[in-house]
């Protein structure tokens, strides 16, 4: 009887130790591309084919073909050089917006969730009125006031995104506040910023470093949703929802303007979210109290 | 079972995509030739048009009321754009203030009542009374009728008074009637408004109609401002004709043989408007090689793809004083080199664009996205410009007023209606004239000035066209307004729907030619 739990605890902890295995193979393989994809979109301007915004429309709307693999604008500029500039832009606005939020976010949060009183509750309840507004209606209501612009679009969307990022924070400081080594650390004289990045951050940067991983896929599409509606990207700028806005028209005579842009979102938002779900699985708590892991 | 549950999935999937299509699919209703119904698909009616509701003396309104044949003006344009009697039979010009005009004798309201002298003069009296254009343009003193005769007495010379009257807001409606609170009126035309909303006007015919009987018996009117919205309409079959497809989707249409297009040239043009209170643009030299640079050959063919004429002028060929009746500088890029470094605009930090005493040659362009053309137009300069190194900040807001208002461009795109009663007087005295309404350019010429002077008193059609041609030569020659091209507008019908066709003025749509044989 005992032989067989022993058996089956063994069977158990392998096949978590290669569950664990395959989760380590999939962050790296989903690290490697996003690298890559970073990479790509890093050094467009040196990678493209041809320069992204020479217009020549003696070959507008031209189909994929050999000289130009994702086709021609209206415009006549190559698709696939624009697409890799769109990068550059979408890629980049959308990790400096998640950099931006999160930093503030998390920022505040610690403030909140460490003093507590009537500033925290101000703090919050200024955040909730943010949460209570939709979202996207928001930033498109901030994105028009403000104009367009790439840069306007961010500011626009970091003023909607900012108070998740300080709920978490708080919820997580909170938790830890009381904890032992904190009133250890406390006891001990340390100041309350020593405390609270010392301590306190290390610790909560687990599910913040997952959330914003997760969030980066969500913001470049309401970027490139912004950008779409034309508050964002401003002409001749190449950027994924402002050149899917322009090609809207097109999609049943030159579904290539469209279908290039589109698929690049859909790839990028597809890689960053699948980053996320396993950088969340590989630092999941749960699965860190594992024996195996415990045992590593 | 899990393969199970997962077949399970995908059917539901199906299921539910067949669903969503055929949602999407069209139904095919047979049509009696005695109850035809026509649907008709535009981006042209709407609040943010300025032409919801049929009321001719609000706004933009009368077009409403022309273009769906509710009511009628007293004069009309013909495909040349020159006058011929509608509800008025003809005009005597008594003298350079008073015109005398005889009504037809044959035309009732759509209420059964007959158009009168004095419901004419009834009707025009509210329109100067409540319009805020009309009174400017016509500039009444006022009316008295006689029987079947009106005579207009004119404050000052207004040559245009008749050309003025063929402006939908001249449309003549029924006062005793008066308008409804949903905008509704009674006119003179083919067709009688049933219900009318910001979005929608289902119209009857007029049966009694003073023209003939109409051929179709119901037409709705649908605002459809999305281009692909309305592109996929007309492809499903919801409706049976549009006005204003992205010129993306015109192809669709073109050499297909379900469907006909009716297509003609409008004085809508596309124009750059240079504000002289830049001092970049003060420069002569900049505003020339600003006119050289732009590719209106390109825009008109590959970006417009083919819907429109490149323009010299504000006004189309069709007109005596439009076209090539003015000279323009070509599109010479090389040329425009020169000009500039001749000016003394150089590059001197090797970044492409020109630099002069330290100021470097950047424009801000101003336009607005709600005309898709312009947009366009602002890329390919953009390009264009830059080869001659001039760089062009594109700011294309829908929030343009605000920028207007600031001072806060160098050069504003629009689109404009040139010549919308066939007279070239219109444009320049919102144009080109100290303190016009549109002259965002703050453009003065002593010149132009004293041509246009003139021409407010010239009642001699051939002189009035030289005129206009000077004035035009003298805007392009001081390159205040670059014209880079004229739309041609298309309508898009099933194959069947006759008597439907595109007219310069763009006032006149839907008449009692308008006929469905399936």
């Amino acid at each position: 009887m005992e032989l067989t739990t022993v058996k089956a605890t063994t069977i158990k902890i392998r096949t978590h130790k290669k569950q664990q295995d395959r989760i380590m193979i999939k962050l790296f393989i989903f690290l490697a591309l996003v690298i890559l994809l970073l990479l790509i979109a890093a050094f467009a301007a040196q990678l493209v084919p041809y320069d992204p915004y020479a217009q020549d429309l003696t070959i507008a709307l031209k189909p994929p073909s050999q000289a130009h693999p994702l086709g021609t604008d209206r415009y006549g500029r190559d698709m696939l050089s624009r697409v890799m500039m769109g990068g550059q832009t979408t890629i980049y606005s959308a990790l400096l917006l998640v950099g931006v939020i999160t930093t503030f976010g998390t920022l505040v949060g610690l403030f909140c969730g460490y003093k507590g009183g009537k500033i925290d509750s101000f703090i919050m309840r200024v955040s909730d009125i943010f949460l209570a507004f939709p979202g996207m209606v928001f930033a498109i209501a901030v994105a028009g006031v403000l104009g367009g612009g790439i840069i306007n679009a961010v500011v626009a969307l970091a003023c909607i995104s900012w108070p998740k990022f300080a709920r978490l924070a708080r919820g997580q400081v909170l938790a830890i506040k009381n904890m032992p080594y904190i009133s250890a650390a406390k006891l001990s004289g340390s100041r309350a910023t020593k405390i609270v990045f010392k301590h306190i951050l290390p610790n909560i940067t687990g599910p913040i470093l997952v959330t914003a991983t997760l969030d980066i896929g969500t913001m470049m599409m309401e970027l490139a949703g912004l950008s779409f509606l034309g508050l964002g990207a401003m002409p001749p700028i190449a950027e994924w929802g402002s050149m899917m806005s322009d090609g809207r028209s097109m999609l049943q005579t030159a579904p290539w303007v469209i279908l290039a842009p589109g698929c690049a979102i859909f790839i990028t938002v597809m890689l960053f979210n699948l980053l996320g779900d396993t950088v969340r699985d590989v630092l999941d708590p749960k699965t860190k109290k594992r024996p195996n892991r415990r045992r590593k | 079972m899990k393969k199970k549950s997962k077949m399970l999935t995908l059917l539901l999937t199906g299921v539910l995509v067949a669903g969503m299509l055929t949602g999407c699919g069209s139904a095919t209703s047979g049509k009696s030739a005695a109850e035809k119904v026509f649907n008709y698909g535009t981006t042209a009616y709407g609040v943010a048009m300025g032409n919801a509701g049929l009321n001719p003396h609000e706004g933009y309104s009368g077009w409403s009321t022309v273009r769906y044949g509710v009511g009628e003006t007293l004069f009309k344009f013909n495909e040349s754009m020159e006058l011929e009697p509608w509800l008025a039979k003809d005009f005597e010009q008594i003298d350079e203030y008073t015109v005398k005009i005889n009504l037809r004798d044959d035309v009732n309201f759509s209420n059964g009542k007959k158009m009168t002298g004095e419901s004419v003069k009834a009707c025009l009296e509210d329109l100067i009374a409540k319009h805020d254009r009309a009174p400017k343009d016509l500039q009444i003193k006022s009316i008295t009728a006689d029987g079947q005769s009106i005579t207009l007495v004119s404050e000052n010379k207004v040559p245009g008074l008749v050309n003025y009257l063929c402006d939908p807001y001249g449309a003549i409606i029924d006062m005793e009637a008066g308008v409804s609170a949903d905008k509704n009126v009674v006119g003179t035309g083919p067709y009688v408004a049933k219900t009318v909303t910001d979005t929608e006007i289902n119209l009857a015919a007029n049966m009694d109609y003073w023209g003939g009987k109409p051929h179709v018996g119901t037409v709705n009117v649908k605002s459809i401002t999305d281009g692909d919205t309305l592109t996929m309409a007309m492809q499903s079959g919801e409706i049976d004709a549009t006005q204003g497809l992205p010129y993306a989707s015109l192809e669709l249409f073109q050499n297909n043989d379900d469907y006909t297009i009716s297509s003609t040239n409008t004085s809508r043009v596309y124009q750059a408007c240079l504000n002289y209170n830049s001092t970049v643009i003060k420069d002569d030299a900049v505003r020339k090689a600003m006119a050289m640079s732009m590719d209106k050959d390109g825009f008109t063919s590959v970006l417009l793809q083919g819907n429109g004429t490149p323009a010299v002028g504000p006004f189309p060929a069709n007109f005596t004083f439009g076209g090539d009746a003015v000279k323009d500088a070509s599109y010479d890029i090389e040329g425009a080199k020169k000009v500039l470094e001749a000016a003394g605009w150089v590059d001197t930090d090797g970044d492409g664009i020109r630099e002069k005493d330290g100021q470097k040659l950047s424009i801000k362009w101003l336009t607005y996205t709600s005309r898709q053309e312009l947009p366009l137009l602002a890329e390919s300069v953009q390009a264009t410009y830059k080869q001659a190194g001039i760089d062009v900040q594109v700011n294309a807001t829908d929030s343009y007023k605000d920028f207007l208002k600031a001072g806060d461009y160098d050069v504003f795109a629009n689109a404009f209606v040139t010549a919308p009663t066939g007279d070239p007087q219109y444009y320049f005295t919102t144009h080109v004239v100290d303190g016009s309404d549109y002259n965002r350019g703050h453009y003065h010429n002593d010149q132009v000035e004293a041509l246009v002077a003139q021409l407010r008193t010239e009642f001699d059609a051939e002189k009035r066209g030289d005129l206009a041609v000077q004035i035009a030569q003298q805007v392009v020659n001081d390159n205040a307004y670059i014209y880079a091209s004229h739309l041609k507008m298309s309508f898009v019908m099933k194959k069947g729907v006759t008597g439907f066709t595109a007219h310069p003025s763009d006032y006149y749509e839907i008449t009692a030619d308008l006929d469905i044989n399936e």
